[in-house]
């Protein structure tokens, strides 16, 4: 079992070094260094040199000999023979009259060199895999301290609404399986499969309207920490359940009617164990399986948190984290966020074998 | 298993799901009401607003956007400020400085490009500010040996015990604040507004390559400490600009702490702004809230005794005199959509709100008046004219519709004249705007109420402008719009970024107007960062702009026509006439006068019939307050009007409690009827139950 795990781990690090090469691949495949810098310059019509400036200080300017120095990758690169582009000389010492003034670069000339692109990409995969995040382009704020600060709220909403969901999802489901073909049963399918099909973004905004601005159950917007949070993650959370449930129960009740139609649990009737017993050890001990394996494949997911949900009700966790580094192109945060989701995932796949060895006798993990 | 054992136990069911419900109903009970600030938090003297998004920045010198400018502002005073209530023309006066500063003609000799002594006439001013500033109180006035204590505990996300006392302010300070705007690393976006002007400003701008952070030590030749009197500093300049007064209103130019800068470090200082205004930042929780509260070291500053007429009666002068600010307290609350808000707002629990499309319909009737449901509730509608523009503007250096021949002149008149703005205003803005003639915008100088441009709406008649218009299109060697070389219908291509259905309705109603004279609008859309590309290089044709005023001044509105300030700089439409130019330097270092006004009028007869714009509307922005905000008056250049508003807070909390009662009916239906349901399926599982087997097997046969 421990090598399967140091296997899948090992496994991972390739997959992840992939995953954030891509990104970077992708991201400045679609986006221009300028268009970085425009966005993220407060100057409404920066001039050539401050975009240059600004490439320069956030790490997308083109290094020089002594920056690549500084860095084993560079200097190794260095050695190798692959050096960044020249830059003007150095500025002239104090006393002389300065040049004359360089030509104005052609508009959108902020390309870098070959050098630049593989330094640029050594930070975002090999950097980013050692948890060395950096600073946010957009705000220059420490991105492990922000991630740290929003993963507590993420988490509590995420959590309230998972636990919630499961218990709830299960009570509907074992009563709809013990009611099987029943109206009951008819009426149960008919509300889960009307509750999956509404968008989800309905509900936040309808339920919110609804529970929050007509009847004031909650507050409708607003964050605290500590005993008082409770107050503020009602809303959400019930949205949350009530957006889930309808899949949830359909789901789960298939995996229990499965189990009540084996041919174990018509024995154990068949020997005159009581109706109680039957659900409970031999429908219900089995049907877990599948619903344990399927439920902790999304532990993992909570950290992140949920976009919609945690915009409508102001709550600060890591939500909106990413699509709002993504429209604000500030790349130092979509790698970052980009890793954790992917390290994240995979923990989440390594949880679900494990919880499968573990809940079910019959699988062995070599 | 032991839970699901617990679960699976007989008849567990229903009192479980009576557990559950009554749990849920605890939930929202146990929520104790929907005020979700802290207990008595609103009672007090406090200004809720909002804000959409984290600030970016909150360094002075780097800030720039109005959400920002909104809190750096209240923290951050300079030596001017906007006069809260008076208009046309908006009024600057002093806040932290003392005395009018003092303006002397400035000769001096410099070489050029040849190498030949030339004179040069410029401009020395001499500003001396207040003798009683200090800072707030900060860790970063703490004594060394204190700091790194105080250090480490903010840099953990907590509040040090102990803040060092606030230190007194010189001039020095705001000698600091210019150094840092010349330092590249900090990226000022109005340095270059200085960097042409102020004597020495780029060899000092360029010292920070070689000398690093050591160069704030040196000496910048065009900003200069007075020798004799700690709270004078000169600055040199190498032309007359009368706008620096302007300047010097903005949060640019306030005095910075070079302690604070560097305790915090360039880029945790923009989230820990220690300055000497009216407040200080108390909290500051990223994604949740922003707190200001009143700073006890702020200099003493007073509500206005004089406003514009009318202002008395709105009220506006109820607390004249009274000391700055009026509320103790400014929380931001950070609120992404504005749905959130919206519902916020009409629950009680935010002063203000803005009007968009998300409300529209619910606030204003089909007359443009505030809806009876607002009314009801004691809200404020407020329309208030911003000073910006809005236009759409032609490529001047496109090959078809560019050029400043007579026949091009006319083709984009003709356009002009087909554009009518008031159907625009009508259709988009539900009459929210008022048409443009020209660049400047009212209330500010050079704007003429009287001017009528004759290629926008000389008539009166939109059906005569289309006539005038297909008269000049002939004239331009297009009848009836079709381009005689080709038989084809000229097309004009509209570069724009509408990806949303509004903008798209936009470039619309836009590409149909300019339809009905005969020509044929194709729409290129784009993102915006591919639109930025295409308007560097030249290879935009006619596109949808706006401009928002930096300071009151015609030149911040002329000036995007100045040749000089093509791509990358904000004269868009890259149009360039000599004599527009040689005016344009003439008028803009020239005091408010008469014969200012006529250079002006010069420029705007050059520019209109060049066209190389079509002025389209100058924007009326709407809002709601409600009943207990007090002393609102917007005011579309000054940022720190938070601290002249007051609040009634009983008023609130009396209305808050009133609007906000709970009405637990539906939710006790709906448990009734989840019992009401559970007790027939109980009876069904004790049924079952009893019967034992033999109902059970039958069962199962399916």
């Amino acid at each position: 079992m421990l090598r399967y795990i140091i296997r899948r781990v090992l496994y991972a690090i390739p997959t992840v070094l992939g995953v954030l090469l891509l990104t970077y691949v992708l991201f400045f495949g679609t986006v221009s260094r300028e268009s970085i810098a425009r966005q993220n310059l407060s100057s409404r019509a920066p001039t050539q040199e401050q975009i240059k400036g600004w490439l320069k200080d956030h790490g997308y300017g083109e290094p020089t000999v002594a920056d690549m120095e500084k860095d084993p990758f560079g200097r190794f690169l260095l050695s190798v023979g692959i050096k960044p582009k020249e830059d003007k000389p150095a500025a002239p010492p104090s006393g002389e009259t300065p040049a004359a003034p360089e030509a104005k670069p052609a508009v959108g000339d902020f390309e870098p060199s070959f050098a630049a692109r593989l330094m640029e990409m050594k930070r975002s995969t090999i950097d980013v895999l050692l948890l060395n995040f950096g600073k946010s382009d957009t705000t220059k704020e420490d991105i492990w301290e922000r991630i740290k600060l929003g993963i507590p709220a993420s988490f509590a909403v995420g959590t309230l609404i998972f636990i919630a969901s499961v218990i709830t999802s299960l009570i509907f489901a074992i009563i709809n399986a013990y009611f099987r073909g029943t109206y009951v049963d008819t009426f149960g399918t008919f509300l889960s499969v009307l509750l999956l099909s509404i968008v989800y973004i309905v509900y936040v905004i309808s339920l919110q309207f609804i529970l929050g601005k007509v009847l004031h159950y909650g507050p409708i917007a607003g964050f605290e920490t500590g005993p008082g949070m409770l107050k503020f993650l009602t809303l959400p959370a019930v949205i949350g359940v009530i957006s889930s449930i309808g899949a949830e129960i359909r789901l789960y009740r298939t995996f229990l009617l499965d189990e009540i139609n084996q041919d174990y649990v018509r024995t154990a009737r068949a020997k005159g164990v009581p109706e109680s017993r039957v659900l409970r050890l031999h429908v219900l001990k089995n049907a877990l399986i599948p619903i344990i394996t399927n439920t902790v494949a999304a532990i993992p997911g909570l950290i992140l948190g949920s976009l919609i949900l945690e915009n409508f009700f102001g709550i600060p966790g890591l939500g909106s984290y990413l699509v709002d580094s993504i429209n604000s192109q500030d790349f130092a945060v979509v790698r970052a966020m980009v890793f954790l989701g992917t390290l994240l995932y995979i923990v989440g796949l390594i949880l679900t074998d494990i919880m499968y060895a573990l809940v079910d006798p019959r699988v062995r993990i070599e | 298993m032991k839970a699901n054992s617990f679960i699976m136990r007989k008849n567990i069911l229903l009192p479980l799901t009576l557990l559950y419900a009554i749990g849920g109903m605890g939930l929202f009970a146990g929520g104790c009401g929907n005020n979700p600030y802290p207990a008595g938090e609103s009672a007090g003297n406090t200004l809720y607003r909002t804000l959409t998004d984290d600030p970016k920045s909150l360094d002075p010198t780097f800030s720039y956007t109005v959400d920002e400018a909104n809190i750096c502002d209240l923290i951050y005073p300079s030596f001017y400020k906007y006069h809260y209530l008076k208009r046309e023309p908006f009024q600057i006066v002093l806040n932290i400085g003392a005395k009018e500063p003092v303006r002397q003609p400035y000769t001096f000799t410099q070489k050029d490009k040849d190498g030949k002594e030339v004179t040069v006439q410029g401009e020395k001013y001499s500003f001396t500010i207040r003798n009683d500033l200090k800072y707030q109180e900060d860790a970063s006035f703490l004594p060394k040996e204190e700091q790194e204590k105080a250090r480490k505990i903010i840099a953990e996300g907590g509040k040090p015990e102990k803040l060092g006392p606030g230190r007194a302010i010189t001039a020095a300070d705001i000698v600091y604040s210019f150094k840092r705007m010349a330092d590249p690393e900090t990226h000022c976006p109005v340095a270059p507004f200085f960097s042409d002007k102020v004597i020495g400003w780029n060899e000092y701008s360029a010292g920070f390559e070689t000398e690093k952070a050591a160069n704030y030590d040196k000496e910048m030749a065009g900003v200069q400490l007075d020798p004799n009197d700690p709270y004078t500093f000169h600055i040199l300049l190498n032309q007359p600009y009368p706008q620096l007064k302007y300047l010097m209103a903005m949060h640019f130019t306030t005095p910075q702490a070079r302690e604070a800068v560097e305790f915090y470090g360039k880029d945790e200082y923009a989230r820990h702004p220690v300055g000497c205004g009216p407040y200080k930042m108390e909290e500051f929780k990223p994604k949740q809230r922003i707190v200001l509260v009143k700073n006890p070291n702020r200099h003493k500053d007073f509500y206005p005794t004089e406003g514009a007429p009318g202002d008395q009666e709105k009220g506006l002068l109820a607390d004249a005199g009274k000391e700055l600010p009026l509320a103790d307290k400014v929380i931001y609350n950070i609120l992404k959509e504005d749905v959130t808000s919206w519902n916020l707002f009409q629950q009680g629990y935010l002063d203000a709100a803005s009007v968009g499309r998300i409300n529209y319909q619910q606030v204003v009737t089909t007359s443009g008046g505030l809806s009876e449901e607002m009314k009801a509730k004691g809200i404020v509608l407020r329309k208030d004219p911003g000073v910006n523009i809005y236009y759409l503007a032609f490529n001047m250096s496109d090959p078809v519709f560019g050029g400043y021949t007579e026949k091009k002149r006319k083709l984009r008149q003709a356009i002009s004249l087909s554009i009518n703005a008031q159907e625009y205003i009508d259709v988009l803005l539900q009459g929210n705007g008022l048409p443009a003639e020209w660049l400047v915008p009212p209330s500010v100088f050079g704007y003429d109420p009287d001017f009528k441009n004759p290629y926008r709406n000389p008539t009166g008649n939109y059906e005569k402008n289309l006539e005038k218009a297909k008269q000049l299109l002939k004239e331009a060697g297009y009848p009836d719009g079709v381009d005689p070389t080709t038989k084809q219908k000229l097309v004009l291509h509209y570069d724009n970024v509408a990806t949303s259905p509004e903008a798209q309705q936009q470039v619309g109603i836009i590409s149909k107007m300019i339809e009905r004279i005969g020509l044929k609008v194709e729409s290129r859309t784009t993102r915006s960062n591919v639109f930025q590309d295409k308007l560097l290089k030249g290879q935009h044709q006619f596109i949808f702009y706006g401009w928002f005023a930096d300071y009151p001044d015609p030149e911040n509105f002329v000036f995007l026509l100045y040749g000089p300030n093509e791509k990358p700089g904000p004269n868009s439409a890259d149009y360039k006439n000599k004599e527009y130019d040689k005016i344009f330097e003439q008028m803009r270092s020239m005091n408010d006068s008469p014969e200012r006004l006529a250079l002006i009028q010069k420029l705007r007869e050059i520019s209109v019939e060049d066209c190389p714009w079509i002025p389209l509307y100058h924007p009326v922005s709407m809002s709601l307050n409600h009943s207990w905000l007090k002393n609102v008056k917007a005011h579309p250049i000054a940022n720190d009007w938070n601290m002249y508003r007051s609040v009634d807070a009983e008023e609130r909390v009396r209305k808050q409690r009133e609007w906000n009662q709970p009405n637990y009916l539906p939710l006790i239906a709906l448990v009734v009827l989840l019992i009401g349901g559970a007790i027939p399926a109980a009876q069904v599982v004790r049924n079952r139950i009893n019967r034992k087997v033999r109902r059970d097997i039958g069962g199962l046969k399916s």
